[in-house]
């Protein structure tokens, strides 16, 4: 009873912060999204409406295509950062430097990074300019202002931010394998990459399913790099969820039907992660 | 006796006291320049109403509605909040802002007319105004001199803004300006009414309007204004003039101090000129307002203090610090405005003042007027980048406005 009164004290002051700051809203949220509330007008009870005009509303349709589009480019490329791991896993002479330089965009800040990437994606900014002086290109390539290349632009920047910290959970997996299975594969005459496959990479499947986890849930709620570099356009190109819903929360005051905008993103992240453990969590070093 | 006469001071001392109202007064971007000036209004006016304490903060212009909303919301509301007119307008259709015209009249005759009407909804005023600026041609004349142009001579027109552009594009490889496209603007300026006299109906698909659009979209193909135009906004083109890589833009005199300060080289090659006005006779006048939102506790002592920030004494001190018009009358009659010495800030006021016969509200004054600046916004980006053609896309976004128009509010 005393270790649990211990526990349960030291558990206060994070649940209480949770409370006000995680639950609360996630209750008012659930509210909300069946109300018409716009914070400065009485609340005005619409039962599903707000679900049934975002089935209908072309915009949120084409922002939740273009979130669909991030979850199914950006996590599968994500765990390329896998590949760097087994890099930056060697013992070699100046290797944490490596390691270092590859989590640097993990500590800065997504603004930071965005407006970083802004001017170098400018019509007249570096990128352009190298490639022009290298004459891969003889006019600037619009990366942010043509329909066609803002997405794929903005998911660079994504994967750029988001591959040092995925490297580093791989990294601590691949430390984790342990290395007389390797070896023993190795004296049975498996070649290096059938070590590779057939050992090491089964052997990570745990962290593969923690990071593909996180990638998806990153994607479909992925929101400061678009809102910094792109607003959401050219013509709703770079247009996803969680920007329409900011917009629809913030700029039109409609918070009932963003929230229930969010609860659809909610249920996304939910299926698409179910089919994810049902495809991966199977074999693998069990840590869950 | 001491002794209780000492008991008795201390008892009956802090109810003695005055209760301290503190006002919580909001503003847009003037911190860190103009600190000096608005802690020294708030020194002045604490000493003049003692009992009142102001308690100041600064966010910037695509926060503060948002942070407005949260602290009304949360029950904390500011008292005095620094809004244009577009975001005024906004709140007061949701009745979240004191209408002023009702319940503080006797401020009304300090203003212009105009100026006073236009944070007007329905029957109600919604803002005081405070201060206000036309815009002028601010202008690199180290680039224009580079291009072989008469670096003393601005355009005045926009097909002359054209022709400066193309001949600095051609000559220095630089971009001669860079535009915040604001249609809405454009058409007020144009004297092309937005709708009927029922509004609500657009009337805005006029050839006129189909022409302009379609200037924007011909400048941006020939790469005469960067692909950014449309997304930079303001601060994105002050950042490249200031850069040195674009010779003009159209922006409020005020921003010269951020040039001044910034980048002090271009400021010395900087000059002003008149802003290229349309055939209409009308400027676009941004309007800066205070407003007090209805959930705010102290009503009177915020319209005290509002009509203290806004009042002659004050507008015509801030005037003096940075180039804006003042909104009251007795100040915009001082000679100040008239007289410029050697400043390129002097000549800016000067031709600021100069165009304020002119000015009309460029904001939208319109019910639903997000979603309205939204459908006409995506119009101008599809025809700016070559996915529809100007009229089309004027036609559709008139049809989608016609749908919103149609809802209450």
């Amino acid at each position: 009873m005393r270790r649990y009164l211990i526990a349960y004290t030291f558990l206060t002051p994070a649940l209480a912060l949770l409370m006000v700051f995680t639950f609360y809203p996630i209750v008012m949220g659930l509210v909300m999204m069946f109300y018409d509330y716009t914070f400065l007008e009485p609340m005005r009870f619409v039962g599903l409406g707000n679900f049934e005009r975002a089935f209908h509303d072309p915009d949120f349709l084409i922002s939740l295509l273009h979130s669909i589009q991030y979850v199914i480019v950006v996590p599968p490329i994500q765990i390329l950062s896998i590949l760097v791991a087994i890099l930056v896993n060697r013992r070699l002479f100046g290797i944490s430097f490596f390691r270092t330089t590859y989590y640097v965009p993990v500590v800065t800040s997504m603004v930071a990074v965005a407006i970083t990437w802004k001017w170098l994606y400018d019509s007249h900014g570096l990128l352009n300019y190298i490639l022009q002086a290298l004459h891969l290109v003889d006019k600037p390539v619009y990366w942010l202002t043509s329909k066609e290349l803002a997405m794929p632009s903005v998911m660079m920047v994504t994967l750029w931010k988001g591959i040092g910290w995925y490297m580093l959970i791989y990294l601590a997996g691949l430390q984790s394998v342990p290395a007389e299975l390797e070896e023993a594969a190795a004296i049975d005459g498996a070649s290096r990459w059938q070590v590779f496959s057939k050992v090491t990479v089964p052997l990570l499947r745990p962290y593969v399913l923690f990071c593909t986890f996180m990638s998806i849930l990153g994607a479909l709620q992925v929101f400061e790099e678009i809102y910094v570099m792109t607003g959401g356009g050219p013509m709703k190109a770079t247009l996803t969820v969680s920007v329409y819903q900011f917009y629809k929360a913030f700029g039109d005051y409609d918070f009932g039907y963003a929230a229930a905008v969010g609860m659809v993103v909610a249920l996304l992240v939910a299926i698409f992660n179910l089919g994810m453990f049902r495809t991966l969590a199977k074999g693998g070093l069990r840590y869950y | 006796m001491l002794v209780a006469c000492a008991v008795l001071l201390a008892l009956t001392g802090p109810l003695s006291e005055a209760k301290t109202t503190t006002l919580e007064f909001w503003t847009i971007s003037l911190r860190p320049m103009f600190d000096d000036y608005i802690n020294g209004l708030i020194r002045e006016y604490e000493k003049a109403n003692p009992g009142i304490r102001i308690e100041w903060k600064d966010f910037p212009i695509t926060v503060i509605t948002q942070k407005l909303t949260a602290a009304i919301a949360g029950g904390v509301a500011p008292d005095v909040v620094n809004l244009n007119t577009g975001m005024a307008l906004s709140l007061a259709e949701r009745r979240a802002l004191v209408n002023i015209g009702k319940e503080f009249p006797q401020y009304q005759d300090t203003y212009f007319e105009g100026l006073w009407n236009s944070a007007r909804l329905n029957d109600g005023v919604y803002a005081f105004p405070w201060y206000v600026v036309t815009h002028v041609v601010i202008y690199n004349k180290d680039i224009f001199a580079r291009a072989g142009l008469d670096p003393n001579k601005p355009p005045s027109t926009w097909e002359e803004v054209e022709a400066y552009a193309r001949q600095i594009k051609a000559k220095t490889g630089l971009y001669g300006w860079m535009p915040f496209i604001n249609f809405v603007t454009d058409l007020i300026e144009m004297r092309v009414a937005l709708t009927d006299e029922t509004r609500k109906r657009a009337t805005f698909n006029t050839p006129e309007a189909v022409a302009r659009l379609q200037w924007y979209r011909t400048l941006m193909e020939d790469d005469i204004i960067p692909r950014e135009s449309l997304q930079a906004g303001y601060a994105g083109a002050l950042d490249r003039y200031m850069a040195g890589k674009v010779g003009m833009i159209v922006t409020g005199p005020q921003f010269l101090s951020r040039v001044k300060a910034n980048a002090p080289d271009i400021y010395k090659v900087t000059g002003v000129g008149p802003y290229p006005m349309f055939k209409g006779g009308a400027i676009a006048a941004p309007l800066m307002n205070l407003t007090i939102p209805g959930a705010s506790k102290n009503w009177a002592e915020a319209a005290k203090f509002a009509a203290y920030v806004t009042g002659d004494e004050a507008q015509l001190a801030f005037c003096k610090i940075v180039t804006i018009l003042p909104s009251t009358k007795k100040a915009a009659a001082d000679p100040f405005f008239t007289q410029t010495d050697d400043t390129v800030e002097s000549v800016a006021r000067m031709y600021a003042a100069r165009q304020m016969q002119y000015a009309v509200e460029g904001d939208l004054t319109l019910p639903h007027s997000a979603d309205l600046a939204g459908k006409l916004g995506a119009a101008v980006e599809a025809v700016v980048y070559g996915e529809k053609g100007a009229k089309e896309a004027l036609d559709q976004a008139a049809a989608e406005w016609n749908k919103i128009l149609a809802k209450e509010r």
